[in-house]
């Protein structure tokens, strides 16, 4: 097990000073879109467990993702815009 | 295994194939095409010029393969082609003046938001779902592709530097600003409603 309180990256937690937080928000995106390779994760969670900030960061990326999944309403299709294809393609050689 | 072309089939062959491959795939198609020209008259012709593209070029499609992918790019350039032409919006909008216009969007608006914090719950929920949806139709148009793609479609990264035509590596690019410029438009108003409650301790 790690000791939290430790690392020194919580310390200079307030931004972009400390290069593992640099790497980590490089990382935000295939982390959450899950296009990262094993190796990525294990940096990146391994990170995150002791920096706050990180952790933070890596909620609202999430969150953002969740939350225009959910929110962006879908449009439905025009009832007519099948059949018209349909019948376009039968009359096409 | 049956690689016959589609030129080898016969018009009812290719036609039963063409409807049970790429027919199922209007809806996504749609809702595709109608955030790009966010429109539903020129969404409406957009999905109907793709599918006749595809079926024209259906003999270039594997069957089997990723029949999604292949009808989002051709609408994709559909839409590069044709439509961005046709409507005199200019192709591009400068980044630093997207960067910009966030920064400079305060929060002069909050307090109006806030008054409204009071509706009906589906109400909110509607009103969510309209402000989500102009955060992201306010993004350029390369931004809001990628995001409709990943998060809305659920396209990998190497199938949306296909359907695309640019590296992977711009793919990751543009979702990291697609997603700060909605963060930015986002946050201040998901916490008038409550939704960002990390910042809200004073309660």
């Amino acid at each position: 097990m790690k000791t939290i309180a430790t690392k020194p990256n919580q310390v200079s937690a307030n931004s972009g000073g400390n290069p593992d937080c640099e790497k980590i928000v490089s990382l935000l995106d295939i982390i959450i879109d899950g296009e990262a390779t094993e190796e990525d994760r294990t940096y990146f969670f391994s990170h995150v467990e002791t920096c706050q900030e990180c952790f933070a960061a890596h909620q609202k990326h999430e969150q953002l993702k969740r939350f225009l999944r959910e929110n962006i309403q879908r449009k439905v299709v025009p009832t007519n815009l099948l059949s018209s294809i349909q019948s376009v393609i039968k009359t096409t050689a | 295994m049956s690689d016959q072309r589609g030129s080898q089939l016969t018009k009812e062959e290719k036609d039963a194939r063409f409807e049970a491959e790429l027919l199922p795939i209007i809806d996504p198609l749609y809702n595709f095409a109608f955030r790009l020209t966010l429109d539903e008259d020129d969404a409406n012709d957009l999905v109907q010029e793709t599918y006749l593209k595809a079926y024209r070029f259906f003999e270039y499609f594997e069957q089997g393969t990723n029949a999604k992918a292949w009808l989002f790019r051709i609408l994709k350039n559909s839409f590069i082609n044709d439509f961005r032409k046709k409507s005199k919006q200019p192709a591009k909008v400068d980044y630093s003046e997207v960067e910009s216009y966030y920064n400079t969007e305060g929060n002069d608006n909050d307090a109006e938001i806030a008054s409204t914090s009071d509706m009906r719950s589906q109400s909110v929920q509607e009103l969510i779902g309209d402000e989500v949806a102009s955060a992201l139709n306010s993004l350029p148009v390369d931004f809001r592709t990628v995001i409709i793609l990943c998060d809305l479609e659920g396209f990998t990264y190497e199938e949306m530097a296909k359907i695309l035509d640019i590296p992977i590596g711009t793919v990751r690019s543009r979702l990291h600003r697609a997603r700060n410029f909605l963060k930015e438009k986002l946050e201040g108003y998901a916490k008038t409603m409550g939704y960002n409650n990390e910042e809200d301790n004073d309660e």
